[in-house]
């Protein structure tokens, strides 16, 4: 089984219409996770059946034991978030929103009021797709996505692969370079960057293929929006021979993508997409 | 008031309208503040090319050691974020991770940890023209950007505030929206567009601040009418795609002074908020 | 010396090595004199930020002079030098016995 992360450090590369459409060309057997649930997209783009969502949980928030408070407000004042507050009926409060388990709290308690319960981020799931198993989250707003969230829907993913038999596990991965990054990273077999001529895709591009050469994994492009400037793409091209990536497939501008995109019509329907997507797949089985 | 323009998606033209307002309510004789909180990528500056007067240092409470260690490790039980181990004598402190929370500093027994300040990026205070411009510019490298968010919207003071948000409905995007009188969501007709707005108006909910939306590039897409009704937060304008507008963007002209027909748009949105604000 | 190892599973010498330190589930720690061994459940894994400086500490309480394990995180690198705890990267797939052998031969290289 061999595990391929699409990243992009830059949002906003095409990274997941990509994806999805590399999952729609692949006839292997395959399970697809979605771990970048910042904007949890791939799951609007391969349609199906979801199995019953489950709680993930990350963190922890503070709990008032009432029966103990003596609504001395020395919590209110020293939250360094300002989650707790002073209710109408003089109590102290703990807004969960606000709230992030720093536990503060309850050292300054001087009657131990405080406990901390495991807090729910948001919840994941299994999607049957006609491509495949979709592994895919979904984080409450205001929610930051995590490295536990991405090592949670990568090890049902595993788990799905063994169960189906599958030959490959696709992995939307998040954006940046951070923590969720790191292990999205982990143990993978490729590392695809999905980048764009730019001087800011140019710079997240360095960044993430350092990061790729730190954990030993071969790194491959995806030039997305190719001729769109000429110049910043040979840039690309030289950053990533420099760094030994493979660039694996060069992708137009093409007017028809964002409409196609805006209709919900996936990518792979687009006149000349199908061709260089399905290269750009036995290409990416070269590598791994 | 405070008006925070933002998007469940990137690339929906936040700052295209945001900046807009500014003029456009400057052209009144408003006072007005554009605060630009993207501070990753912020690019209001490109369009209303501010003459900056004032650039701070802006700065997050880090723990450091200044006395005795025995590394009993109380430092390392307390924190929440396993932003701080214990080696033999001495600690060290992982910034990235660290949430300024100060809970090692009350743990340490021997009170030799101390908060001092780190740098997160710059602070840039300036005019454009008769507009206050405030932004917020992260250092390259740095991984916590809400610290500096927060001392983005809370330097903004003024009858009118424009507040340039992030994308996304996490932290960064609530750092910038909370404490608005009113959201501006600006979303275009396509599945993500839709998917990502309704996750603006569940942020703006959960902060009690009420959102309206504008509809960008009306005319290109789907129709998503029913989708956006379904949001729950009302639809106060439109605005057609027009390739005019794009090219003047992409050259960092603003587009309500070189399209005809734009200011228009955007005075209709401007009334559009005044109305949404007093109703609310 | 004392050794630890991220695993799977498992609690003997027969553990397999798991690819990522920070989120391993378990540690096994192998005294090599009498190899003895100890398993550590890993709290840290379950943390949503700082797996790896999560578990770089508490290994590091456990007063171990060397960790293997498939790979480190920049930031567990950057504690477990700190700490001056000896790290050793293996395949996932070889058993604690087998790489603990290529240890005391000195043929597996300290990052």
């Amino acid at each position: 089984m061999k595990q391929i992360v699409m990243l992009s450090g830059k949002g906003g590369t095409g990274k997941t219409s990509i994806t999805a459409s590399l999952a729609r060309v692949a006839t292997e057997p395959k399970v697809i996770v979605d771990a970048d649930v910042d904007a949890a997209n791939m799951a609007i783009l391969l349609p199906g059946d979801d199995e019953q969502w489950r709680p993930f949980f990350a963190g922890t928030r503070a709990v008032i034991d009432y029966e103990a408070c003596i609504n001395c407000m020395t919590c209110v004042w020293e939250c360094p978030f300002k989650a707790i507050r002073e209710s109408k009926d003089f109590r102290p409060v703990v807004d969960e929103f606000d709230c992030e388990g720093c536990g503060v709290c309850g050292q300054v308690c001087p009657t131990n009021a405080f406990s901390f319960k495991p807090h729910q981020a948001g919840t994941w799931t299994v999607r049957d797709t006609k491509w495949g198993p979709l592994v895919h989250a979904a984080l409450n707003v205001g929610e930051d996505n995590s490295g536990k969230l991405v090592a949670q829907v990568r090890q049902e993913g595993r788990a799905q692969a063994a169960k189906t038999g599958a030959d490959y596990v696709l992995i939307d991965g998040p954006p940046g370079i951070g923590c969720p990054v790191h292990a999205a990273l982990g143990g993978t077999d490729l590392v695809i960057a999905v980048t764009e001529p730019g001087v800011s895709a140019q710079h997240d591009l360095n960044r993430l293929l350092d990061l790729a050469g730190w954990f030993k994994i071969p790194a491959a492009i995806i030039l997305n929006k190719a001729d769109l400037d000429p110049k910043a793409a040979q840039n690309l091209l030289k950053t990533a021979e420099d760094k030994g990536a493979k660039v694996v497939a060069k992708i137009p501008f093409m007017p028809e993508v964002p409409m196609a995109l805006s209709k919900g019509i996936p990518l792979i329907e687009v006149p000349g997409m199908q061709e260089i997507l399905g290269n750009c797949w036995q290409e990416i089985k070269e590598l791994v | 008031m405070r008006i925070a323009i933002a998007s469940g998606k990137g690339g929906t033209g936040k700052t295209l309208i945001a900046t807009s307002l500014a003029v456009h309510w400057a052209k009144q004789g408003k006072a007005v503040t554009y605060v630009d909180a993207d501070v990753e990528e912020p690019n209001g500056h490109l369009f209303l090319r501010p003459t900056f007067e004032k650039t701070t240092r802006h700065t997050v409470p880090v723990p450091r050691l200044a006395g005795f260690c025995d590394g009993c490790a109380k430092c390392q039980d307390a924190c929440a974020f396993n932003a701080i181990i214990a080696l033999k004598e001495r600690v060290q402190v992982f910034d990235e991770l660290c949430h300024s929370c100060g809970a090692c500093v009350n743990a340490c027994p021997h009170n030799s940890l101390k908060l001092q300040p780190r740098e997160l990026g710059d602070l840039r205070h300036g005019m454009a023209k008769n507009i206050n411009f405030i932004d917020g510019l992260l250092d390259v490298g740095e991984a916590r950007a809400t610290p500096l968010i927060e001392g983005v919207v809370e330097a903004a003071d003024g009858e009118l505030v424009i507040i340039d948000s992030p994308p996304g409905a996490s932290c960064p995007a609530v750092t910038a929206i909370r404490g608005a009188d009113i959201a501006v969501l600006i979303t275009e007709p396509t599945l993500f567009g839709v998917h990502d707005l309704d996750l603006a108006v569940q942020v703006c909910q959960k902060l009690n601040v009420p959102p309206i939306i504008v509809l960008n590039r009306a005319n290109l897409g789907g129709d998503m009418m029913d989708a956006i009704k379904a949001t729950g937060a009302p639809l106060v304008a439109q605005i057609d795609f027009d390739p005019q507008i794009s090219v003047a963007t992409a050259r960092g002209e603003l587009a309500i002074d070189v399209v005809p027909g734009f200011a228009d748009a955007i005075a209709n949105i401007a009334d559009a908020i005044v109305v949404s604000e007093v109703v609310s | 010396m004392k050794v630890a190892f991220a695993i799977e599973a498992g609690d003997g010498l027969n553990a397999q090595v798991c690819p990522n330190f920070g989120r391993a589930p378990r540690f096994l720690i192998v005294d090599s004199k009498d190899n003895s061994t100890e398993v550590l459940e890993n709290k840290a894994a379950q943390e949503a930020h700082g797996a790896g400086t999560g578990a770089a500490a508490m290994i590091s309480k456990h007063g171990v002079q060397a960790i293997v394990a498939g790979r480190f995180g920049p930031k567990a690198f950057d504690a477990l030098s700190a700490a001056e705890i000896a790290m050793y990267e293996a395949p996932a797939d070889q058993t604690v016995k087998t790489v603990l052998v290529q240890i005391q031969a000195g043929t597996l290289k300290k990052l």
